[in-house]
């Protein structure tokens, strides 16, 4: 056969090959762009690449729209929302040149976070290694994920579970609501003990038990009883027993082990993938069990067993709600340091709840009307559940001043779990939705930011922009406890923004951002992250907020926190950081 | 500047035009000289404001046409970083007024032939051949004369998008949000969005290639 002719037969049996490889080739370019691919992914595609000039078109169409979309947002062109939006009167540079900016003290912000004794030995070797040029969030990211000990969400020190309540634990324990917990041995003598895993897994231990916690998404019960709930996002939870695998496929499940191994599982809720594991720890055998189903599990015996007749378990009960402490004292406190706002929740009144100040902007509460356990006040503060529709309290713009001179947000939050959410933000009144944030207040955790699970996250950002490029982060370096009260306190004192935590600084950095010419009133906006989508709801409770045209002084805020007298009740972890 | 600046609030801070490369004065203020690699030092350059701004809008475009040749997104992150230091210690040689894009492509191609001298052959993924054809397609597909035009057809076809998919971009790509965040905001699973957000892509890509084929018509 003629070299052309044969060229031409390679050709089509190539072109029929790459025929019946579009959709992999088209899974292989979108892995590419959002994740890096696998060895042997990158192998497929070259061989798919090599095969057809049709391949090598849409692989290069593909990244060169890839791009073009990141050129457009973070290139610093125009794009959907600046075209919408973004004050049209400023030149493109004014808006670049605070964006480089930000996100070159954003990212000294980050390294100075990753200064800690589990991080700082890691420094070095990136310093070593490659600096960080042009200071990216994708570069950080990728740097993160080639130098693990960067990335805290990896770092075992930081706790992947965390315990949020306790009862009947015997005299001496030093287990306490609120302590973190690393993966390791959890030995309980008596009583009951929750844990909350960062992914979203609800562990109740019923004591004597002794539990081995291997990840934020792995544990085995060794011995003792546990009851499991897991949320949609902690999706395939894992709790091992002596010779066997509970995978929670989004149910509620009580495991419980006994002294030789034997162990029973039971369904309470929704349904779990058992399987019998042989002595290398791979599945012998496996079966679903449903909802109000008992299995024994004998690994010696390599069986599972229904158990047929039983009194089934109740559902855990949801953590109980607690009102903020809050006496006349500590709103007098509040009172004399003059804030421009100051909600109590103390009363609805035709969907409005009024502020303290005279003359200051009510929020209007919004939510849906098939809905409205989302949004309640309930013994003097603010409840919040997640809702398939938005629902948020906002006022009025109608706080002035803010941009232009010193400013203090103060709120008390208790969150039912540490899933990322927005609690607070203010916007200027021409973004829409509320978009354009100038200072936004959320719950962090499973972010593509580098901080610890479970941290508040404090983002003030001038000018008020969409854009993640824009302003500066500050991260708290602990995890808020799920159902705790937590005094949280944002202050920008014009050259410094600061964080306090349960009374205590704990993050401070220099204020690098663009100083503002001239003010625009903003509103506020609490519950979720926008106006218009149900994204980054907050569940849990709220009180006591209130915003100040100036810095309040470290004491001011610790005397605040010092106000609210929790003893050790409940509803109090008092050690975030 | 002082890498004291960090670490002191009150200090004034000089206008931005001035800085050093910041990567460098972060390492610096960080106390990590004696880390540095020679590329680190010899990067410490006094940089213009303006220089700074194109190499940052520079970025996506730089990163995609190094994703394109190597195929390997953390391999292309490298070679940019490599590329961003090239152009900051070659700052003086730039000539406003000329071309940035193609004094950037220029130093990125050789760049990129640097790399694939620096690994072995086993380990680079695009094989001469391939990668010699890859290239000569992306140059023909498109031609740094033709981005205005594909600019304008890109915003036309975001502008026509449904507002959810609007949205969606704007989280990924404004906010850079990455697909397990958002997949975990708007409680679906990654592989959902990941689809989401490609259909969404073919989608555009099919947009533009049609206003330009008509353009070219018209």
């Amino acid at each position: 056969m003629p070299n052309s002719d044969r060229d031409s037969s390679n050709s089509r049996e190539s072109d029929l090959r790459i025929a019946n490889q579009p959709e992999r080739l088209a899974t292989l370019v979108a892995t590419l762009v959002e994740q890096g691919l696998t060895q042997s992914d990158r192998t497929e595609l070259a061989r798919i690449l090599e095969s057809s000039d049709e391949a090598k078109c849409y692989y290069l169409h593909y990244i060169q729209l890839h791009s073009e979309l990141e050129s457009q947002w973070n290139g610093g062109r125009t794009h959907l929302t600046s075209r919408r939006k973004v004050q049209a009167s400023k030149p493109l540079s004014s808006y670049i040149m605070p964006a480089l900016f930000t996100a070159i003290v954003a990212t000294a912000a980050v390294l100075f976070v990753m200064l800690n004794p589990f991080a700082r030995d890691h420094l070095h070797e990136v310093a070593a290694d490659k600096a960080v040029i042009m200071p990216h969030r994708q570069d950080t990211q990728a740097l993160a994920s080639k130098h693990n000990a960067f990335d805290h969400r990896e770092d075992s020190t930081a706790g992947v579970a965390i315990v949020v309540h306790t009862q009947g634990l015997e005299p001496g324990s030093n287990i306490r609501v609120g302590q973190r917990l690393a993966p390791g041995w959890f030995e309980l003598l008596t009583g009951t003990v929750r844990l909350h895993f960062v992914n979203g897994a609800t562990v109740a231990l019923e004591g004597p038990a002794v539990l081995k916690i291997k990840s934020a998404m792995l544990a085995t019960l060794h011995s003792g009883s546990a009851t499991t709930r897991v949320t949609d996002r902690a999706k395939g939870f894992v709790l091992n027993s002596p010779g066997a695998a509970v995978v929670d496929l989004g149910t509620e499940f009580r495991l419980m082990v006994d002294s030789v191994g034997g162990s029973i599982v039971e369904v309470i809720d929704g349904e779990v993938e058992l399987s019998l594991l042989g002595d290398d720890g791979t599945t012998l055998t496996s079966r679903q069990v449903m909802e109000k189903q008992k299995v024994a599990i004998s690994p010696s015996e390599m069986k599972l067993t229904e158990i047929e007749s039983f009194e089934p378990t109740e559902r855990m009960d949801p953590p109980a709600d607690h009102a903020l402490p809050i006496d006349l004292d500590y709103v007098s406190r509040v009172e004399s340091k003059h804030p421009i706002a100051y909600w109590r929740f103390e009363k609805l009144d035709k969907d409005i709840v009024s502020n303290e100040i005279e003359g200051a902007p009510a929020l209007r509460m919004q939510r849906g009307e098939a809905d409205p356990d989302s949004l309640r006040l309930i013994d003097g503060y603010l409840r919040l559940r997640r809702s398939e529709t938005p629902r948020y309290l906002v006022t009025k713009p109608l706080l002035s001043g803010l941009m232009t001179s010193q400013h203090t947000v103060e709120a008390w939050i208790a969150p039912d779990d540490l899933r990322h959410a927005s609690y607070l933000s203010l916007f200027p009144d021409w973004s829409q939705f509320g978009y354009q944030q100038f200072l936004l207040l959320e719950v962090a955790t499973d972010t593509s930011w580098v901080h610890l699970p479970g941290s508040i996250r404090f983002l003030c950002r001038y000018p008020p922009a969409r854009s993640s490029a824009l302003g500066l982060n500050l991260f708290s370096a602990g995890m808020v406890t799920p159902g705790q009260w937590h005094h949280v306190v944002t202050r920008s004192s014009g050259s410094t923004l600061s964080l306090f935590v349960d009374g205590a600084l704990v993050r401070e950095i220099p204020n690098r951002q663009e100083q503002a010419e001239r003010d625009e009133p903003l509103r506020c906006l609490i519950g979720q992250l926008t106006l218009n989508q149900n994204w980054r709801q907050f569940a849990g409770m709220i009180d006591e907020v209130a915003i100040y045209r100036r810095a309040l002084t470290d004491e001011e805020i610790l005397e605040h926190y010092n106000a609210v007298s929790f003893a050790s009740g409940p509803g109090w972890a008092g050690e975030h950081r | 500047m002082s890498p004291d600046r960090l670490r002191d609030p009150t200090a004034p801070w000089p206008v931005l035009l001035t800085v050093r490369l910041q990567p460098c004065f972060l390492a610096s203020a960080l106390g990590f000289h004696s880390h540095m690699t020679r590329y680190d030092r010899d990067a410490e350059i006094p940089i213009s404001g303006d220089l700074l701004i194109r190499v940052t809008e520079a970025q996506p475009r730089l990163l995609g046409y190094l994703v394109k040749r190597l195929g390997d997104l953390d391999a292309a992150r490298d070679v940019l970083q490599d590329v961003n230091l090239v152009i900051c210690r070659r700052a003086s040689e730039f000539q406003v007024g000329t071309n940035f894009m193609a004094w950037a492509f220029t130093i990125a191609k050789f760049e990129l032939m640097a790399y694939r001298k620096r690994m072995s052959r086993e380990r680079l993924l695009f094989h001469s051949d391939l990668l010699a054809s890859l290239d000569r397609m992306d140059e023909a597909l498109f031609p740094e004369d033709g981005s205005g035009n594909r600019e304008e057809a890109l915003q036309t076809c975001l502008d026509r998008l449904s507002q959810s998919n609007q949205e969606l971009l704007t989280r990924r790509y404004a906010e850079s949000l990455s697909v397990k965040s958002l997949a975990a905001e708007m409680s679906k699973t990654a592989n959902a969005v990941s689809l989401n957000l490609h259909r969404i892509r073919e989608q555009l890509m099919q947009c533009v290639e049609n206003r330009l084929s008509r353009a070219s018509h018209a």
